[in-house]
């Protein structure tokens, strides 16, 4: 026997992944869902009939149920279709050792991030306030929201909680190296492999830890705390903006009160601070000036927070033992993440990360195509004839938000890799216009692929639900 | 009364925060040396305003007054993480020191300007007084040299609280107090106004030279505090290069100071052996030819560079540590000998002031844009045998071997040696030997007033010869640098124009010399991703002269304090951009308005005792594989415009790369 999958990527009308896979070998079958969420939240009635559509294809067999990283457009659906994903029989549920809602490093991170984001919302609207009118900080902001909707409010636990009590707490947190058989299909059918979150093997090493001590996610423990005191360090300075004045810790940070001249005083002319003031305030230097400079750090720590969580995402290889064929899901690893993998030895396994990416014949593209989430010499190793890459993306939202995804930069490398076969969520084919002259057509047809693929039209028929393609054995 | 040369100024040798020994405090206060001169409360001087306003509070910190009675009394104030006036003190005397180094090395003044565009496609070059020091700017990790506010800005953060550093916890770190960061800071802008073409990422090697440029200085300054090399010496007992002492010190300390970006570049220094012990790292030449992000290949040169030291310091020392140890090489036991810790630093500081001289120096001999690491090796022989032909220290040796290990070799070279490596006189590298004829009679034709004695009866000087002339003297007595700005660039202009249209009644195509070419542009090369052949052709605008830049005229005359001679020289630039249109090619749809700006030229090193042509370091603008490799390069470092929102650095290009 040798072993077949099905992949359909759902249409959720809005920026997420969602993925449902049949394995197959002989008459067994063994159903996987990979991510369920939508960017933007309101999206429930397609949410819903997304789950429907699950249940009806998945029936009462039993379903694995994978969640790559925290972030709501992976896992929005496990919350707002409680209803439907509920009945479901999910046996098993998959999560990166990073979201092990018992272990301490992970209890511990969700605090420091759930500390991180309250105080970062409140500095997002006192810095509202506060420079309303200067176009660089509302640019900022603008900017800052687009990445901080991804992972803010922390939807993270709830979805956790109800995907541990859907499975009866049957669930597996992976780490890199790990490999075994996939459930449901005879031994040696399919194989899955960890390749992703990284663990940190240089602090590993720096801290000389004991052996059962588990220490894998310290460096992202303490960018969380990094990230925790600066995000307060900002905030300090922003609540002292406010009518209430600063604190008396704040008066006397970082110098004693004696030392600083508020600006907005009037000093007498001879007076070194008025000269310093007329400097400073010199009309003809406007461009000398820094007033605004310092809140580029609340950017960062966005950028920071995200890369951190992105970082976090799980990664897994499937191969298909017989026919040797390979199928990634990325989720939203960036190069970081991407990098680790090569470095990752496998238990009782001769497999490396290049030789699985050798053999991939079926790429998730991570991030939904931006640019920082493929590692460039990662996808030139998969050089395989029939590579198919799916990419969920929704160009709307994408371009609303200023994402940097569907990049002429990106899809050169997928169409040169993929001669071309590549799928989007959203518009099903990926029609280049002319923003590029690329070296292969892109499929625009269901016959491009071998074997062609299927779209299913959702209720309303105004759209796609979900398009599939079989790896055949 | 005669005016002082010098004010001594108390100050940390280093980032106070990772002082918190005794033993550690007490070395770390040193005095600094600054030349003399007045200023104003801030302090603000001749090159740099300090001004201490903090925005994240709306408020300005006392300044300090330098020329208040107590103050003076007492070598300034005394140290203090408290205090902002010793924040400024101390900013200001490490601050004066860098820029009074890179004069001694280049000849020259230091001089800020900045160009800005009075309407589209319209640049003004002004000249820009101060450099501006904001000491405590942000409530962040990061400091940075902005180009645009001609400015350095400097954050404070508090210390992470599980750190293993030696810092406390929770403690505030102030990025202005450790010299490390801040010689590195003005190390940028003092490169950015000698080179204003660096900051341009043009290949992977640029904003990598930025970095460790400003690292390699930092990193020497180090070995010119002769309390803490003492120091140093006395504990390692005479190991100065140990990683148990200074070396891993060094590296720590620089890792520490900001993070993960230092991180890298200390990675190229010491390392963590399978026991836990720090051992320096071995050089890896694969390594220049495999790491791509800018901080670490910056580490490839820094190490490099410290490598040459560390080669030059055992070297000249082994006689000392002979003649100390009866001739067996190896020290008896318990502490060394005071005047052997004072001999052996004395070494070391020597050492370090020489190899930051030939690093200065070698600005003056790189190409005026798209510089490689190879081209920088050839920039620092070359600047080397200028200085000192005999080299009897043996550092050019000391370079190129460590080089070397690095595997920094330049493409372009048949063998490794000094003569290969020295940039070449033109006509090695040119076949027309008309067209070299013709751009030496030029260069003579433009500023030599006595030309007649070199030429025949037939040539005269230019008619604009006397107005040369006049300016270059100018410039040489002139100590104001606003007139000498004003000067140069009146220099420059006249310069420009007696080559502005005048190429071709030299010679046809002579601009090619000087890596331009006023003929349509033809770049042609194949691409292997995409299996393309790509052409390009960049018109020649019809009815005007053709544009280029004479960026620079700098006459400078520099006195070698080791054979007594003074060399005259005179450095120009000339620059010339190309646009190429990349609509309807692979490349479209990655760059603002489908369109790259290539640029090409060359630095020229005139001798103004004979006004021959010493070298010419050219950059062909028509150079089909440097338009490749750029667009290659550029377009796998595209930044996300969600990110420059993000960050407000839309014009920050250093904002980015220090923070952590």
């Amino acid at each position: 026997m040798s072993a077949s999958v099905t992949i359909r990527m759902y249409n959720q009308l809005n920026l997420g992944d969602c993925f449902l896979l049949k394995f197959k070998d002989g008459t067994k079958e063994s159903f996987m869902l990979i991510d369920f969420g939508s960017y933007f939240s309101g999206n429930d009635e397609r949410e819903l009939e997304i789950a429907e559509s699950i249940q009806q294809t998945v029936k009462d067999n039993p379903l694995t149920v994978v969640l790559t990283h925290q972030h709501k457009d992976h896992l929005s659906g496990f919350i707002s279709a409680r209803e439907i994903m509920e009945k479901l029989n999910i046996h098993e549920v998959w999560f990166s050792y990073l979201d092990d809602p018992k272990g301490n490093e992970a209890i511990a991170m969700r605090k420091a991030t759930e500390k991180f984001w309250k105080q970062n919302k409140e500095n997002k609207e006192k810095a509202k306030v506060k420079f309303a009118g200067v176009p660089a900080v509302e640019n900022m902001l603008a900017a800052k929201e687009g990445f901080d909707l991804f992972a803010e409010d922390q939807t993270g636990g709830e979805a956790i909680s109800n995907l541990l009590e859907w499975s009866k707490n049957n669930c597996k947190f992976l780490v890199p190296g790990k490999n075994f058989d996939l459930p449901g299909l005879p031994s040696n059918a399919v194989k899955v492999f960890v390749l992703g979150p990284p663990t940190d093997p240089v602090l590993l090493q720096k801290m000389n830890p004991s052996k059962h001590e588990e220490v894998h996610s310290l460096n992202t423990m303490l960018q969380l705390n990094n990230l925790d005191s600066s995000s307060k360090l900002i905030g300090d300075a922003l609540k002292a903006f406010s009518p209430a004045g600063p604190s008396m810790e704040e008066s006397n940070f970082p110098f004693n009160k004696k030392f600083a001249h508020p600006a907005s005083l009037d000093y007498p002319k001879d007076d070194q601070i008025s000269k310093l003031k007329a400097c400073y305030t010199d009309p003809q230097l406007p461009w000398r000036r820094i007033d605004h400079d310092w809140l580029s750090e609340m950017g960062r720590m966005s950028l920071h927070m995200d890369a951190l969580t992105n970082n976090s995402s799980l990664v897994l290889a499937f191969e298909l033992v017989k026919s040797k064929k390979v199928l990634l899901f990325v989720g939203d690893a960036q190069i970081g993440n991407w990098k680790s993998w090569f470095g990752v030895p496998f238990e009782n396994s001769t497999a490396t990360a290049k030789d699985l990416l050798s053999r991939t014949v079926l790429y998730k593209a991570g991030h939904h195509s931006s640019h920082n989430a493929t590692l460039l010499e990662g996808l030139d190793l998969m050089n395989e004839r029939e590579l198919v890459i799916m990419i969920p993306v929704n160009q709307t939202v994408s371009e609303k938000m200023g994402f940097a995804m569907l990049k002429p930069g990106m899809l050169t490398g997928y169409n040169r890799k993929s001669q071309g076969r590549v799928l989007r969520a959203d518009t099903v084919f990926h029609n280049p216009g002319n923003t590029n002259t690329f070296k292969f057509k892109f499929a625009s047809k269901d016959t491009d692929f071998k074997p062609k693929i299927k779209q299913v039209r959702d209720k309303s028929n105004s759209s796609h639900l979900f398009i599939e393609y079989v790896v055949k054995e | 009364m005669n005016k002082p040369s010098y004010r001594k100024l108390r100050g940390y040798a280093f980032d106070p925060s990772f002082s918190s020994t005794i033993g550690r405090r007490q070395s770390n206060e040193v005095i600094y040396k600054i030349r003399w001169e007045e200023t104003e409360p801030g302090p603000c001087g001749e090159y740099i305003e300090i001004i201490d306003y903090d925005p994240t509070k709306e408020c300005f910190y006392e300044p300090v007054n330098l020329e208040n009675n107590y103050v003076l009394a007492d070598y300034g104030l005394s140290p203090s993480e408290g205090d902002p006036r010793f924040h400024q003190q101390q900013v200001y005397a490490v601050a004066m020191n860098v820029i009074a180094q890179f004069e001694k090395a280049l000849g020259r003044k230091i001089i800020w300007s900045r160009t800005v565009e009075e309407e589209p496609g319209k640049y003004k070059h002004e000249f820009i007084n101060r450099l501006r020091i904001y000491p405590h700017a942000m409530r962040q990790q990061n400091a940075f040299y902005s180009p645009d506010k001609l400015a350095l800005l400097f954050g404070y953060f508090l210390a992470s609280e599980n750190w293993s550093g030696n810092n406390v916890p929770g403690s505030v770190v102030f990025t202005c107090l450790s010299p490390d960061i801040v010689v590195h800071e003005l190390t940028h802008a003092i490169l950015d106004s000698v080179h204003p073409y660096f900051k341009k990422g043009t290949n992977p090697d640029m904003l990598a030279f930025h970095e460790s440029f400003s690292d390699i200085i930092a990193l020497l300054q180090r070995f010119t505090f002769i309390p803490l090399v003492e120091e140093q010496i006395r504990n390692s007992r005479g190991d100065l290069l140990s990683p148990q002492n200074l070396l891993g010190d060094l590296a720590i300390q620089f890792g520490q100071a900001l993070s993960s970006n230092r991180r890298a570049l200390r990675s190229f220094l010491v390392q963590y052996d399978d026991e836990g012990n720090l051992v320096p790292v071995e050089p890896d030449p694969s390594k220049y030819h495999t790491l791509t992000d800018p901080h670490s290949r910056g580490g490839i040169l820094v190490a490099a560079v410290f490598n040459a030291f560390t080669r030059l310091y055992r070297y000249r020392v082994a006689d000392l540590i002979r003649l100390a140890s009866n001739g067996s090489g190896i020290l008896a036991q318990g502490e060394i000998h005071p005047d052997l810790v004072k001999r052996l630093s004395n070494e070391a500081r020597e050492i370090a002031d020489q190899l930051s001289l030939i690093c200065i120096r070698a600005l003056d001999y790189c190409p005026p844009v798209d510089l490689n690491f190879g081209d920088f090796l050839r920039a620092l022989i070359t600047a080397d045998v200028e200085y000192n032909p005999e080299d009897e220290g043996g550092l050019r040796f000391a370079l190129l071997e460590s080089f070397r290990s690095w595997g920094i070799v330049p493409k372009d070279i048949n063998t490794y040696s000094v003569e290969s490596l020295m940039w070449k006189p033109l006509e090695e590298f040119f076949e027309d030997e008309d067209q070299v004829l013709a751009l030496k009679k030029a260069i003579q034709y433009v500023f030599n007033p006595d030309i007649k004695r070199v030429y025949t009866s037939m040539d005269k000087a230019s008619p604009k010869n006397d107005e040369v002339v006049k300016s270059m003297e100018r410039i040489l007595r002139e100590n104001n640098r606003s007139t000498i700005f004003k000067e140069s660039r009146k220099l420059s202009g006249i310069v420009h124009d007696m080559f502005d249209g005048k190429f071709e009644y030299f010679k046809e195509n002579m601009e090619k010399l000087l890596g331009m070419d006023f003929r349509p542009i033809r770049y042609s090369f194949f691409d292997e991703r995409s299996n393309q052949q790509v052409d390009f052709e960049v018109p020649r605008t019809e009815g005007i002269n053709p544009v280029f830049q004479v960026y620079k005229c700098v006459p400078v005359i520099r006195h070698n304090s080791l054979n007594g001679n003074a060399s005259k020289l005179l450095i120009m630039t000339f620059l010339q951009k190309a646009e190429v249109d990349l609509k309807n090619t692979l490349y479209q749809g990655y760059f603002p308005g489908d369109k790259y700006e290539m640029r090409g030229g060359a630095t020229l090193l005139i001798d103004l005792a004979t006004y021959e042509i010493k070298y010419a370091i050219v950059k062909n603008v028509g150079s089909s594989n440097r338009l490749k490799n750029q667009l290659d390069y550029a377009m796998e470092n595209l930044n996300d415009p969600e990110n420059a929102a993000l960050l407000m650095q839309d014009a920050e290009p250093f904002a980015a790369l220090h923070s952590h």
